[in-house]
């Protein structure tokens, strides 16, 4: 028994040992592999979530690219023209761009995209779905956008509007649901990539990770120490990830990361940083303004008396600024309006003006928060806590996501109130104004508010059709004046992302402030040769 | 024996009356869940026009009974449709996830088949002493302690404070590719003649497999302490003790045999409670397998993929526990003759 014992013990010290060996990362080789909360899709006609969005502006190229001011730059188009009446846009393709199969990149592959997003519908079809009507080449290097309406946010949409080769995919369609189309090529696209990117997609691992290698004949080039190979992990639990960024398996960890285990991680290991990407990300209080005693909106000013904004900033969700619009403050048209601060006096005063003042106190205001995103019931305990000082009743409510969007589909079934955090995809405040304030979008989660006024309606409207800028960001000022007015919901706060990342062999230093630009691979740059583990 | 085939097929034609009545339950459990599935497959952002498309084309529009003759008329041609989480054939899933948690199933039920043996004939053996009181206590510890709490330990131990074991997840080591021949990596890897790599494989296996395998493990190490010491004090074993039948031989041919009966029994069911805890486990390492691809597909609501795995397990149940009354009917003769009868 002992000699037996003895054996095993030899075998393990030495199957230990090996392994150590085994598993050292890699010495010399210029990764970069991070973690995602879920599997990345990077076909552009059906990803749009955050992993999808990082992956996506890593494989393929955009007609134009934003820029840190929240603008946008010639990108695949060198210039572009409007026609008077805003309905059709002309854009110039560069002619220099070759797809990764070595197909160039022509008016063609532009208008297919285009063609192929809308048949599709999914991903970021949303954005351009109501507005095109279809793309044409008018020539191989020129191809027309004909909008069904004016849109003036279209530019900043286009940053969402990714280019794939057509001629690769077109002899890739396989049987599917698109008629002459087939599939489309989305068979295709769920192993390989169609871009024209500096990055491509070398091998996929269904449901757990997508890698890719740098593409050396990107038209745009590389700085110096641009990782070579990149590799996007589609799980994100606690322990492992911690596990990872302490063995130098990782070189950053994705944003969903909890408070706790991000400062976890930085007390563990001083070369572990924090890197900031201020999105426009935030959390709000989405109110639904046609259920009482929440219709009101004196009610509704009470409520954003009754966040303590300063301790949400500092200790729930810490690097937070207050939110003091609807918009995030890197949003065309920002104006900070909504100038709440923790006041049970205003909160008290509110409720007394309301028409619900007497009978208030006996019907609680339910409060939903989604069960995914714990730090989200700390905020809807303190505003229980809050409320209860002067002497409101707020039900909170735990719910899973799914329910939450189920719930969000109907004005009855959406809930009083919901903690709820937005990321906007594109830097112009329309998209923004549509999907959380138009009448026609409501009945979705983020557009749970139900506000279902014609006049901000109108404005909306108004807004979209402004093709000029500046007179488009002066309608998004009246925009938001006009919600701020009637409380239509209360913003919480802005909050980054908050990436822990490898300082000692790795710099991160997100130049977009928009969502999935924090991975730009082209923006990172990774010293191997530092690497020490 | 013919007794013993006629046994089995008498098995297999309830099995599908209880894969029937299984498909039933879970397409109407998953259906009537909370939040639309198309609205999830398309993303919250999708316009409700192409929604309502993927709807119709989907069948979700029509009533229930309606949506499972669709289902079961796809999945009688072999076919369970569409993932909405994966956008790939759910048969095409399971076909390369199945192997994964096969694999770590496994490599998690050997464990139990030679520890838990081992252990309960130990603590049998030394009744009322140190070996028996460690084996007794350390098993209480290990059976109250949940699966994944194991699972985030052994991480905790071997992945982070002592960094020897992989912690990345996946099957094997970046760089390392092994041809597939049975989808079970060290196997394959060994039939590829690369050992390095079916060491590395063992790596990935060893962490997960002990997590899920340890409580099993030590349960069946108790049921068999116990019933080795209910059959010790039985007429049949001091009769053959009293004959002079040295020591162990009693032990091993009279006493082993009939004790381990029910072990091996609870054995078939806790191969399906491995399958079970492997969802949290599969999801804490980053496994690759059929569990982790349940939970995605759970949290998506996707229809297809959740029916098709608890599908499959319902087969791998039915099969496990079919197979362990084959192996009890052949270690104990009365079993045969009652089913016989």
């Amino acid at each position: 028994m002992k000699k037996f014992l003895a054996a095993l013990l030899i075998c393990f010290v030495s199957f230990v040992a090996s392994s150590y060996a085994a598993h050292a990362a890699p010495a010399g080789e210029s990764f970069f592999r991070v973690t995602q909360a879920i599997m990345p899709k990077w076909d552009p006609a059906v990803g749009s979530d955050y992993a999808s969005g990082a992956v996506l502006i890593n494989l393929y190229d955009s007609l134009v690219f934003p820029t840190p001011d929240g603008r946008v730059k010639p990108w695949v188009a060198e210039s572009w023209t409007i026609s008077q009446d805003g309905l059709k846009w002309d854009f110039k393709i560069r002619k220099d761009i070759v797809f990764h199969s070595g197909n160039k990149l022509t008016a063609h592959d532009v208008a297919y995209s285009m063609n192929r997003l809308l048949g599709i519908g999914e991903g970021f079809a949303f954005l351009f779905y109501a507005y095109i009507d279809s793309a044409e080449a008018l020539d191989d290097y020129t191809v027309r956008l004909n909008c069904k309406t004016p849109y003036g946010p279209l530019l900043n949409s286009l940053v969402r509007f990714y280019i794939v080769d057509s001629k690769l995919l077109k002899g890739k369609y396989a049987e599917g649901d698109y008629g002459d189309n087939g599939d489309y090529g989305k068979a295709y696209l769920l192993e390989h990539d169609a871009g024209s990117g500096p990055y491509a997609v070398s091998s996929v691992s269904t449901n757990s990770s997508v890698e890719g290698s740098i593409f050396r004949g990107y038209w745009a080039g590389f700085e110096a120490k641009a990782p070579e190979k990149f590799i996007f992990y589609s799980s994100n639990e606690a322990v492992r990830v911690k596990t990872m960024m302490s063995r130098q398996e990782l070189e950053a960890a994705d944003h969903y990361q909890t408070t706790e285990n991000i400062q976890s991680m930085l007390d563990s290991d001083p070369t572990l940083k924090l890197a900031h990407n201020y999105t426009g990300g935030g959390v709000n209080l989405w109110i639904n303004n046609q259920k009482a005693p929440v219709d009101d909106p004196k009610v509704r000013e009470a409520l954003g008396y009754l966040i303590d904004y300063a301790t949400i900033c500092s200790k729930i969700l810490p690097d937070s600024v207050q939110k003091k619009s609807i918009i995030p403050s890197n949003s065309l048209g920002y104006k900070a309006l909504f100038n709440f601060s923790l006041d049970l006096e205003k909160a008290r005063k509110a409720i007394a003006e309301s028409k619900y003042a007497d009978s208030i106190a006996k019907t609680p205001i339910e409060l939903v928060w989604n069960s995914e995103s714990a730090d989200r019931e700390k905020v809807a305990l303190m505003i229980q806590a809050l409320a209860s000082q002067i002497g409101l009743k707020i039900s909170i409510v735990e719910l899973p996501w799914s329910t939450i969007v189920a719930n969000s589909a109907k004005v009855d079934t959406s809930p009083m109130t919901t903690i709820v955090s937005v990321t906007p995809v594109t830097s112009d405040s329309g998209s923004q104004f549509v999907s959380q304030l138009r009448s026609k979008e409501t009945g979705t989660w983020e557009n749970m508010n139900w506000v279902n006024d014609p006049a901000l309606d109108v404005l909306i409207d108004k807004a979209l059709a402004t093709v000029d800028i500046d007179k488009r960001a002066a309608v998004y000022g009246e925009i938001q004046e006009y919600a701020a007015k009637r409380f239509t919901f209360v913003p919480i706060t802005e909050s980054p992302e908050r990436l822990v990342y490898q300082s000692s062999y790795v710099e991160l230093a997100p130049k977009i402030p928009l969502q999935g630009f924090s991975f730009y691979l082209r923006d990172i740059k990774v010293f191997p040769e530092r690497r020490k583990k | 024996m013919p007794s013993l085939l006629a046994t089995v097929l008498k098995r297999l034609g309830w099995a599908s009356v209880v894969l029937a009545g299984l498909s039933i339950l879970i397409f109407s459990l998953v259906r009537i869940m909370p939040g639309d599935p198309a609205r999830l497959a398309l993303g919250p952002t999708a316009p409700e026009e192409v929604v309502e498309r993927y709807r119709e084309r989907m069948h979700y529009n029509e009533p229930l009974p309606v949506q499972y003759y669709f289902w079961l008329r796809q999945v009688l041609h072999g076919d369970f449709g569409m993932s909405t989480v994966t956008k790939r054939g759910v048969s095409q899933d399971l076909a390369e996830f199945m192997p994964a948690t096969l694999e770590l199933v496994i490599w998690a039920g050997i464990p139990p088949l030679f520890f838990a043996l081992l252990l309960g004939v130990l603590g049998a053996m030394y009744k009322n002493r140190w070996p028996d009181y460690v084996i007794r206590f350390s098993s209480y510890i290990i059976i109250a302690t949940p699966t994944f709490v194991w699972a985030v330990l052994f991480l905790l131990i071997f992945g982070y404070w002592l960094p020897v074991l992989p912690s990345i997840g996946g099957r094997l080591s970046m760089g390392l590719a092994v041809p597939t021949v049975t989808g079970l990596m060290v196997l394959d890897a060994l039939i590829a003649g690369q050992p390095a790599a079916a060491w590395d494989a063992f790596a990935h296996l060893l962490l997960p497999s002990l997590a899920l395998s340890l409580g099993h493990t030590m349960q069946e190490a108790r049921l068999t302490r116990s019933y080795m010491l209910e059959n010790a004090g039985k007429d049949y074993i001091t009769m053959v003790t009293s004959q002079g039948v040295p020591r162990d031989v009693v032990n091993r041919k009279f006493l082993l045999r009939p004790s381990i009966i029910p072990t091996v029994s609870i054995m078939g069911l806790d191969i399906a409670a491995i399958f079970g805890n492997a969802f949290l486990v599969e999801t804490i390492f980053n496994w690759p397998g059929m569990s982790r691809y349940a939970m995605n597909a759970i949290l998506g609501k996707d229809i297809n993929a959740v029916c098709g795995v608890v599908m499959v397990l319902g087969v791998i149940f039915i099969m496990t526990n079919l197979l362990v009354d084959v192996i009890v009917m052949i270690l104990d003769p009365r079993m045969r003759q009652s089913r016989s009868k």
